[in-house]
């Protein structure tokens, strides 16, 4: 029994963590950003739910939205004004360049909101209900159901919407879809906030289920790495199985080995991934 | 590629060395500490040199073997092992661990590279926290040194600096051996350079070594002097930040670049610390932002260039040079 509680929890978890991922795979697979400031806009959109929540009594899942444009918007700006204008440098500058700006970002957070955990306290956070003896969490259940949504949601957009071919144009060539009259610098700044934008809704998530503070920042940055290599890249099924492959070790090292080396057990995973299949479990080449 | 050195160069190796060696008797135990943070920077930028800056394989394992070096040192010295027998030891267990993690990572390129060595240092970290031998996150003393402040100030002191010595020879002897030939090669083109008979893998995992090793040793005097280590100081991943940046801003992949970049931000550190202790970080990530977008090739090729076109005010154009060369 407790084995399909934990498998139950894991599968849970791991449809908020696609949802965490998605948009930093997008980002690595469209414009090779390895985005550490992914987990910042994550950690951001959790506060702005947060502070909604407790001074004006806003339900976590209604300023969903408001995270999610508010990221956007920040993120769209952030590629805008920096990161296009050293875009075609080597990927280690943009790497060192996310990297600078995280470190900005979370000594602001630091300063503003202190080091202390937050969480969003609802009344119904305690809610829940069972299934022939499985237990299961009313807000955990949403978080998977919106995680798939945001998932799915992004697949759809980059399938059928004309900025959504667009974004994949610029990925296989940039010069041809130039020529097809695409703009790159506005379609980057576009996908970059739409990342960031789903990083912010992810960031809701979060905060509605667990506790949040400015190192949820490098946390779920960690994470991210984890469920991108070990799905694969710039494929929404891989974001899936990744973040499946993270809720199942997490939750059954906790099990084995005790909760103290839960993340040592994630980048283990990542280190085996990388050595024995590089291009993850799913791994095709991304967004084409 | 590696420009043979002149006399003068020489000369000034040598200045250096002798300088470095005499500041202890013209400065006081303050001074003395502030120069022996600025050479175990050296230690860690020329360090990181060999592997993110000859090779082209960025690795945030830098603060990874920095951690191994200090738990290694203190719990042989727990152990009854002489400071000078238990920090080489923390070297050798530095560049093993590097060997073999090299084994199972090098074959990745770019950031599956990164993110394996950044997985690596914060897995490491982990461990610490968690196992018994490392004191888990309470962390473990170290024996206290004996004598009095003079005296233990200037042994931590001398034990960097020939530390760091030792990481500038190998710097110099890499760079004129064929090791350093392959490794640029392999940067530049690791196809290429494999048809050529550089059998990059062979070569990349000495370079990884190489990066680990005396980082490990500058952990071991790191935590003889604190004696005291724990997790999250010694595995700080701002220490392989720190070594990026600071060979970043010197220039990557020179030979004096690192050594430079390491000076200059560890003074503006040192400043920063005693006037903004809060927003030191905020600072750090500011210089990498600016460094990134202004002189992406490092300070020292832009006072060449400044040199090349006609003085300082050339600089502005430069300058504004490097913001457009790479935008999309």
């Amino acid at each position: 029994m407790i084995y399909l509680q934990i498998l139950v929890n894991s599968v849970l978890l791991g449809g908020m963590y696609a949802a965490i991922a998605v948009g930093f795979s997008l980002v690595w697979g469209v414009m090779n950003i390895l985005n550490i400031l992914h987990g910042t806009f994550l950690m951001l959109g959790g506060y702005i739910t947060f502070w909604l929540f407790h001074l004006y009594g806003v339900d976590p899942f209604l300023s969903l939205p408001l995270s999610a444009v508010a990221m956007f918007f920040l993120g769209y700006f952030i590629q805008l004004g920096i990161i296009n204008q050293v875009i075609r440098a080597s990927f280690f500058m943009t790497l060192v360049l996310t990297f600078g700006l995280e470190l900005i970002g979370v000594k602001m957070a630091l300063f503003f909101w202190t080091g202390d955990y937050r969480s969003v306290q609802t009344e119904y956070a305690g809610y829940s209900f069972q299934v022939g003896g499985v237990v299961i969490p009313l807000v955990r259940l949403a978080l998977f159901g919106l995680g798939l949504l945001l998932t799915g949601g992004l697949f759809w957009f980059m399938a059928v919407t004309r900025t959504g071919r667009a974004i994949r144009a610029v990925r296989i060539d940039l010069e041809a879809a130039q020529l097809m009259g695409v703009n790159p610098a506005k379609i980057y700044a576009t996908t970059y906030g739409i990342s960031a934008g789903l990083a912010g809704a992810a960031g809701a998530l979060v905060s509605a289920g667990f506790a949040i503070s400015p190192v949820t920042d490098v946390e779920f940055l960690a994470k991210s790495f984890v469920i991108c290599v070990v799905g694969g890249l710039g494929n929404i099924t891989g974001a899936l199985a990744g973040g499946l492959v993270l809720g199942l070790v997490e939750n059954f090292g906790a099990l084995y080995f005790g909760p103290g080396l839960q993340n040592a057990l994630g980048y283990a995973v990542l280190l085996l991934v990388l050595f024995i299949r590089p291009s993850g479990l799913l791994g095709r080449a991304g967004y084409h | 590629m590696f420009p043979i050195w002149t006399k003068n160069q020489w000369l000034a190796l040598w200045l250096g060395i002798a300088v470095l060696v005499a500041i202890p008797q013209f400065t006081d135990n303050d001074g003395t500490r502030m120069w022996m943070d600025i050479l175990m920077y050296m230690i860690l930028a020329m360090s990181w040199n060999f592997i993110g800056g000859l090779t082209g394989y960025p690795s945030f394992a830098t603060a990874a073997f920095f951690g191994l070096g200090a738990y290694t040192t203190a719990i042989l010295m727990n152990h009854g092992a002489p400071f000078l027998v238990a920090m080489p030891l923390g070297g050798v267990v530095g560049a093993t661990v590097a060997l073999l993690l090299g084994i199972l990572i090098l074959r990745l390129r770019g950031h599956y590279f990164a993110i394996a060595t950044y997985g690596a240092a914060e897995g490491l970290r982990e461990l610490a926290e968690n196992l018994e031998i490392t004191g888990a996150a309470d962390g473990i003393n170290l024996p206290q040194i004996e004598g009095t402040v003079d005296y233990f100030t200037q042994y931590f002191y001398y034990s960097m600096l020939a530390v760091a010595v030792l990481t500038v020879l190998t710097v110099y002897w890499v760079t004129r051996h064929r090791l350093g030939y392959g490794l640029v090669a392999i940067r530049e083109n690791e196809d290429a350079a494999g048809m050529l008979g550089v059998v990059a893998t062979k070569y990349k995992i000495v370079a990884f070594m190489l990066s680990a090793i005396f980082p490990a040793m500058a952990g071991g005097v790191y935590a003889y002097r604190a004696a005291f280590v724990e997790p999250i100081d010694v595995f700080d991943v701002l220490f392989s930040i720190e070594a990026i940046v600071m060979a970043l801003l010197g220039g990557v992949g020179t030979i004096v670049g690192p050594l430079l970049g390491a000076f200059f931000l560890e003074l503006i550190n040192d400043f920063l610390w005693s006037h903004f202790l809060e927003f030191h970080t905020a600072f750090l990530g500011l210089i990498m932002v600016l460094v990134v977008i202004f002189t992406p090739r490092g300070v020292m090729a832009l006072v060449q260039e400044v040199r090349k076109k006609g003085g300082l005010r050339a600089l502005g154009g430069i300058l504004l040079a490097n913001t457009q060369r790479f935008k999309v």
